[in-house]
């Protein structure tokens, strides 16, 4: 019988007090054991794994492609952009005899 | 490996046994714990205690589990039985060396479950596990002060339920 002073939190605290002594089960070793050896162990990255990572031909392709077109564009535009310029150097050229 | 399994497999299952309420749950959960230490064991610095850092795991481990529990609770179209308030254990299969303290256990988990799941975890491991504030601020990244606030409305919320519960 509960004693008028008996609150609800006071059941509580006295359920607490008994549910900490509550004990886990046996954990089944054997079948944790098997399952931790079944995950392959993850390598540690250094920096030689970036560097294969940054340059692994699925990367340097398409990375290799993009550098020449790049390029490409790149030398197009300064030839298209001194092309006035060549004349000039050729007549300059025959002028001096290439001799400057 | 294993020697890290067979040493710290009873601290991680008593801790994660506040979570569990089964015992096949407290395997998947343990099993959970140690496979994520093994593809975690890279980022593991040597400065920190490896109990520390396994421990912090498996509270992690334990949060996870109450959030897909209500998640399954909330989406599930009838409730799951497992959360019935008087599920007993299966006590011949899983026999408690202490049956009065396993039953004020399960009352107790019961009653939590209506929590929502950080609430939920804040008060399992300050009540059961007997953590103080700070550190179970520390184990999730929270600030203390939210802990403090969040731990305040959730035991608000468990005295409501105290004064609803018929016992």
């Amino acid at each position: 019988m509960t004693s008028p002073r008996n609150t609800p939190e006071d059941d509580w605290l006295k359920r607490l007090e008994l549910a900490r002594r509550d004990q886990a089960p046996e954990v089944d070793l054997p079948a944790l054991l098997r399952a931790v050896r079944r995950e392959p162990l993850p390598r540690r990255q250094g920096w030689l794994d970036e560097f294969v990572a940054l340059f692994n031909p699925r990367r340097a392709i398409p990375a290799c492609a993009v550098a020449a077109c790049l390029f490409a564009l790149t030398a197009t535009w300064l030839a298209y952009d001194w092309w006035e310029a060549l004349p000039w150097a050729a007549q300059w050229e025959l002028t001096t005899g290439g001799e400057s | 490996m294993d020697q890290l399994v067979v040493r710290h497999h009873a601290a991680v299952a008593r801790l994660l046994w506040r979570f569990a309420r089964t015992k096949p749950e407290l395997d998947d959960l343990v099993q959970d714990t140690f496979l994520r230490m093994v593809r975690g064991l890279p980022g593991w610095r040597a400065e920190q205690p490896f109990a520390h850092w396994l421990l912090r795991i498996a509270t992690n481990i334990g949060r996870d589990h109450f959030r897909r529990e209500a998640v399954r609770k909330r989406w599930a179209a009838e409730p799951v039985p497992r959360e019935d308030d008087d599920a007993p254990l299966p006590e011949a299969v899983d026999p408690a060396p202490d049956p009065a303290a396993r039953a004020a256990a399960n009352e107790i988990k019961a009653l939590l479950t209506k929590l929502p799941p950080d609430d939920r975890t804040i008060l399992t491991l300050f009540h059961l596990e007997g953590w103080g504030l700070a550190q179970i601020a520390a184990q999730f990244g929270w600030t203390v002060t939210a802990t403090k606030l969040r731990a305040w409305r959730a035991r608000r919320q468990l005295r409501a339920l105290l004064s609803q519960s018929p016992s």
